[in-house]
């Protein structure tokens, strides 16, 4: 069966999932009265004044029945408009403008994650029941624990507080001070650690690389918990199987069994759970970023959250939501990569 | 009932073998011990001459024992100190051990509620099928959409912050997840002689679901359910920390981590592990409870699932 | 032609549960001779699966242990000094066929032939046989299979002896397409004769460049890729080249080689009789139809022409009419290639089909051996009477068919002495003390029975041999 197929059905099953999302944001914002909803229209902060406000709720219909609303507003969204904030400024703008923050930190974790949880998970299941496997089982079901923001807490009294070896926020002073402000320094990406490479200047990158050092880590241990407990199991379950059992009885070495046969079985669970992985890191990312004072998404949606700023939390959400859409289809695409089976349906 | 009774024994032994599902149900039950007791292991000190602000009615409100900016070390009189001054000096050990019971408090109603929607769900969408099954499972569908924590917040955000809203979101949050494992139950369970029978006797659907396809759907998922009241607390820890919690004087783990978050990150080199205890205390709380109910819940998983228990 | 194949002498295997000691195998002694189909027949549980398992060290040995006994495999090697092709030293047959430990003499090395020491005791080495034990008295050379490291073992498994499990479905990846897992066999076992075979494909390709003077930008890279493949003639197992697989463009030298691996896949395939075989090569197991994946398991097991086939249940989870054609197969396969078939199973009128031999097994233990109409016509051990009584011919008319009493015991705790005892209609004492070795009762027939042993003076003939038990077909 193909898989170009299978790829194009499943982006059509995405419309209602979009059309439900957005309903769903669109309730939440009908609980808000019309002058609370307009900011989440207007562009330009004169359009929220008290002279003009009436004029507002005219143009985008905010007294209109709720379809009517509910058209406009989708209209809105996908021309790219999320309203005003409340330091009146445009909620997509800022929300591009802290991108490349979030997405360091959230890119550079998901490698580790995956990366160490795949590994760690059949060394696990390799060396069942003995010493590497139960060290790896305490630390999968404390990482499930703990809450991310106390070990966040706790890095940080003591790798800042104590040794001042890895600090928060994203760049040191000098950075912006003296590369960024003075136009030394282009920010091409928005990604320090790839900019500093880019424009030459690897003490940059070196200094973005030591700020990520324990927002990564805390951002990590958790999912990294819980790949390692699936893969563990799903390895455990792939090495009890037949066909592991044939490939032995044909001469195949052992690691090649275990990396060829046992793990490409194995990863299909966890296929399964990197959507909700990746739900676990822009859940994390918003906590981390808060901890270690990263002015990202995350720190934006968390303080505007406190500050009670309606317009740039569901914005928030709305682009969340259109990410973990994106990202599960992207999931199930190579799900159907990886086992062939599911290519029938 | 004899075979359940068995069924019960086998997996009591089997969970004793494990020894870390001992070490989980110890955890629990100590942190029930403290719930139940709190009022006598935090009585209201509301009246003493050092409280400068208490409220005698609602024991969840922290009594407040002045605003100097110092957060007060462990000694006699604060077994775990206090926290800063700002926006008061709350004692840490009375926040840790009523917060135990407000945990399972909020715990047990979020559990609880997104249970009933869940089931409730789950019971329609699986019995009836077709088109409701079919509305039904995509609006789960649209909810497992958003990332738990961001929607929560953004229901927080826009209903108001309170303890009642904060349940009710981490809920909205929760129960969709509940729809899913009963209907496949119900499913399995549908197909099954005895409800046939019962039909073609003219049981009325409702009669059927309730009476004779609940008790056995449902019950392994409600002490799964149950095990995820660590993680509702973990959750709700999260939105108080962020400061969209209750209220800067309540008893909630979360919160009281919140207070140190400037200690931390204000000052480099001013040392924040001298203020250990405003952080490590309640968030070790947290930690060992979200522990002992996952362990609880690993090996109870264990024991339920069938392909396991053949040894 | 030597006489065995595989001798197999007193395996006893333990597993260490939970639950207890399990004594899974209590002393297996099976012969197999060459290229026949030697059937081992009983009931589930009783341990088939475990002996061939441990032949082949495929047991989990944490709970699992081979606690003694041998596992001889026939395994003569080419002369070295001639290299196959006949010399002085090898007797002009190129393969030097003398067992290591008694020089051919067939002698026990310990106690020099005679099984008994001067003071009286028995030679354990030889069990008081007098034979030598490495090569169960026929002076040729024979592997111990149970002494082997893991790598000479992992050469052994798909090489000299195959083995191929009950449900087909189960024995393929499913995430694995046919011609990956075919060309595996051959990769692993025939990478000589795949070097040698992409080797020649090389040099063909080299010359067509020449004559026809197209695509001369190729020829740099073919000359490379010669080079490549010269060294991995010398050193089929070099690390060095097995890491390049890995480097992102250099690792596609490897494509050669699988060419090479999947015309021969193709000659396999096609020796188990698929149709459109190219089709198959291509397609995923869950693709493929029952009666399919079990001839592509076939395939893969006899790829490297081994000396032993060990069938597992292969027609269990198969219907009749495919089990027939399979069955088939194996037995012209079997012509074709030479190879010894110990073929398992539950089912008695395949046994009657297909074995020349056949070994019944009772918890663990060897109870009858003989070949096969012997078996049916004249079953000497009451368990094997149990059974054959209980088939019913079609011209009889039962109501009831003849059960044996009792049920399969609990391995943690068997009975003591013979294993059958408590269920058997003719133990006396004895049977519970001593457990009864296996002896030759009849030429050619071998039975663990005290009815036939030393104290067979405690039965009558009747009881040997009741006249209307005998079953004639």
């Amino acid at each position: 069966m193909n898989l170009r197929v299978y790829i194009i059905r499943r982006l059509l099953l995405l419309i209602p999932v979009i059309l439900g999302v957005t309903l769903l944001i669109f309730a939440v914002l009908q609980f808000l009265t019309p002058f609370q909803r307009a900011a989440a229209f207007a562009t330009n902060p004169q359009d929220l004044r008290p002279e003009n406000i009436d004029r507002t709720i005219e143009r985008y219909h905010l007294n209109d029945p709720v379809w009517v609303q509910y058209g406009i507003w989708i209209q809105q969204v996908f021309t790219g408009n999320l309203g005003l904030d409340r330091n009146q400024r445009s909620v997509a703008t800022v929300l591009v403008q802290r991108a490349p923050a979030t997405v360091e930190l959230a890119v550079y974790s998901g490698i580790i994650i995956v990366i160490g949880g795949i590994w760690q998970g059949t060394v696990a299941a390799r060396w069942k029941d003995r010493a590497p496997d139960h060290a790896t089982r305490v630390l999968a079901i404390s990482g499930w624990s703990l809450p991310t923001f106390w070990l966040g807490l706790l890095l940080l009294a003591f790798f800042y507080g104590r040794v001042n070896w890895f600090p928060p926020g994203i760049v040191s002073d000098w950075v912006t001070i003296d590369r960024v402000n003075p136009g030394a320094f282009t920010r091409h990406t928005g990604l320090y650690t790839v900019d500093g490479i880019l424009n030459g200047q690897l003490d940059v990158t070196w200094d973005a690389i030591v700020h990520l050092v324990l927002p990564v880590f805390t951002l990590s241990f958790v999912s990294w918990a819980i790949i390692t407990r699936i893969m563990r199991s799903s390895m455990i379950e792939a090495l009890s199987r037949d066909y592991v059992k044939f490939a032995r009885a044909k001469g195949v070495p052992e690691s090649v069994v275990v990396r060829r046969h046992a793990r490409r079985n194995a990863l299909i669970p966890v296929a399964t759970v990197s959507g909700f992985v990746v739900a676990g890191l822009l859940n994390g990312v918003v906590i981390t970023e808060t901890v270690f004072v990263r002015p990202g998404l995350g720190e934006y949606a968390a303080s505007a959250a406190v500050n009670l700023d309606i317009t740039a939390v569901l914005g928030f959400t709305l682009v969340n939501a259109f990410l973990l859409v994106i990202t599960n289809l992207v999931v199930d695409i190579m799900y159907a990569y990886i086992d062939p089976r599911i290519r029938l349906e | 009932m004899q075979p359940r009774i068995r069924e019960a024994k086998f997996g009591l032994n089997r969970m004793k073998q494990n020894p870390l599902s001992i070490v989980g149900l110890a955890i629990t039950l100590g942190f029930v011990v403290i719930a139940l007791a709190a009022p006598l292991l935090a009585p209201s000190p509301c009246g003493r001459p050092e409280v400068v602000s208490c409220n005698p009615n609602d024991p969840f409100v922290m009594p407040n024992y002045g605003y100097e900016t110092e957060p007060l070390p462990p000694s006699a009189d604060h077994p775990f100190g206090t926290t800063p001054g700002r926006p008061g000096r709350y004692d840490i050990y009375y926040g840790v051990v009523w917060g135990t019971r407000n945990a399972f408090r909020v715990g047990i109603v979020v559990v609880g509620l997104a249970l009933l929607i869940g089931i409730l769900l789950g019971l329609v969408a699986g019995y009836y099928g077709g088109i409701l099954d079919e509305i039904i499972m995509r609006i789960v569908d649209v909810f497992l959409t958003f990332p738990s924590l961001i929607l929560a917040i953004a229901i927080v955000a826009a209903f108001g912050q309170n303890l009642g809203n904060i349940m009710i979101a981490v809920a909205i949050v929760w129960w969709p997840s509940y729809v899913r494992l009963v209907r496949g139950d119900v499913l399995a369970a549908r197909e099954e002689g005895y409800v046939q029978s019962v039909r073609a006797l003219g049981a009325s659907d409702a009669r059927i679901m309730v009476r004779h396809i609940l008790p056995n759907a449902v019950y392994p998922i409600l002490i799964l359910a149950s095990m995820d009241i660590g993680s509702v607390v973990l959750v709700v820890a999260a939105l108080s920390f962020l400061g969209l919690g209750v209220g800067s004087n309540y008893a909630d783990w979360g919160g009281l981590v919140n207070f140190t978050r400037d200690l931390i990150v204000g000052q480099a080199g001013g040392d924040p592990l001298a203020y250990w205890y405003t952080y490590v205390y309640p968030g070790l709380f947290i930690f060992l409870f979200v522990l002992g109910w996952n362990l609880l819940g690993d090996a109870l998983r264990d024991v339920l699932d069938p392909r396991v228990r053949r040894r | 032609m030597v006489d065995r194949v595989l001798i197999v002498g007193g395996l006893k295997v333990n597993f260490y549960t939970y639950a207890g000691v399990v004594k899974a195998l209590d002393g297996i002694d099976i012969d197999l001779r060459p290229n026949e189909t030697h059937g081992l027949v009983g009931e589930t549980g009783c341990g088939k699966s475990v002996t061939v398992h441990s032949l082949i060290k495929l047991i989990p040995m944490p709970p699992g242990k081979i606690e003694g006994g041998r596992a001889l495999l026939h395994a003569p090697v080419t002369c070295r000094t001639c290299r196959g092709k006949g010399c002085p030293e090898c007797g002009g047959s190129g393969t030097l066929d003398t067992c290591e430990a008694c020089g051919g003499a067939t002698k026990c090395v310990k106690c020099r032939g005679f099984g008994r020491y001067k003071d009286g005791k028995s030679c354990r080495t030889c069990g008081a046989s007098g034979l030598c034990a490495s090569c169960g008295g026929s002076g040729s050379r024979y592997l111990d299979l149970l002494a082997l490291s893991a790598k000479q073992m992992r050469e052994i498994r798909g090489g000299s002896i195959s083995m191929i499990l009950q449900e087909p479905m189960s024995a393929l990846n499913p995430v694995l397409t046919v011609a990956e897992q075919v060309g595996e066999a051959f990769y692993y076992h025939q990478r000589a004769a795949l070097v040698h075979g992409t080797l020649a494909a090389l040099d063909r390709a080299l010359k067509d460049i020449e004559t026809s003077r197209k695509s001369r930008w190729r020829r740099p890279i073919l000359r490379w890729y010669r080079f490549l493949y010269r060294r991995m003639e010398r050193d089929p197992e070099s690390r060095l080249l097995q890491s390049l697989r890995r480097v992102p463009v250099v690792r596609r030298y490897h494509r050669w080689l699988a060419r090479e691996m999947r015309a021969q896949s193709l000659d396999a395939l096609n020796m188990v009789r698929i149709p459109s075989p190219e089709k198959v090569l291509d397609s995923y197991p869950h693709e493929l139809s029952g009666g399919m994946m079990q001839r592509v398991v076939i395939s893969i097991a006899l790829a490297s022409h081994p000396r032993v086939l060990i069938a597992d249940e292969p027609t269990t989870a198969l219907d009749v009419t495919i089990q027939s054609q399979i069955l088939r197969l194996m037995a012209d396969l079997k012509g074709q290639l030479g190879t010894a078939i110990i073929f398992i199973t539950h089912d008695l009128a395949v046994i009657a089909q297909v074995c020349d031999r056949v070994s019944v097994m009772y918890a663990g233990t060897i109870a009858e051996s003989a070949p096969t109409l012997p078996i049916f016509r004249e079953p000497l051990h009451p368990y094997t009477r149990g059974l054959v009584r209980a088939i019913p011919g079609p011209h009889e008319d039962v109501q009831r068919l003849p059960e044996i009493a009792g049920s399969v015991p609990n391995l943690v705790t068997p009975p003591s002495g013979c294993r059958f005892h408590p269920r058997c209609p003719f133990a006396k004492a004895v049977c519970k003390e001593e457990k009864p070795l296996l002896l030759e009762a009849r030429p050619s027939h071998r039975v663990a029975c005290h009815m036939y042993g030393p104290y067979a003076e405690q039965w009558t003939d009747a009881d040997r041999l009741l006249p209307q038990e005998v079953v004639t077909r």
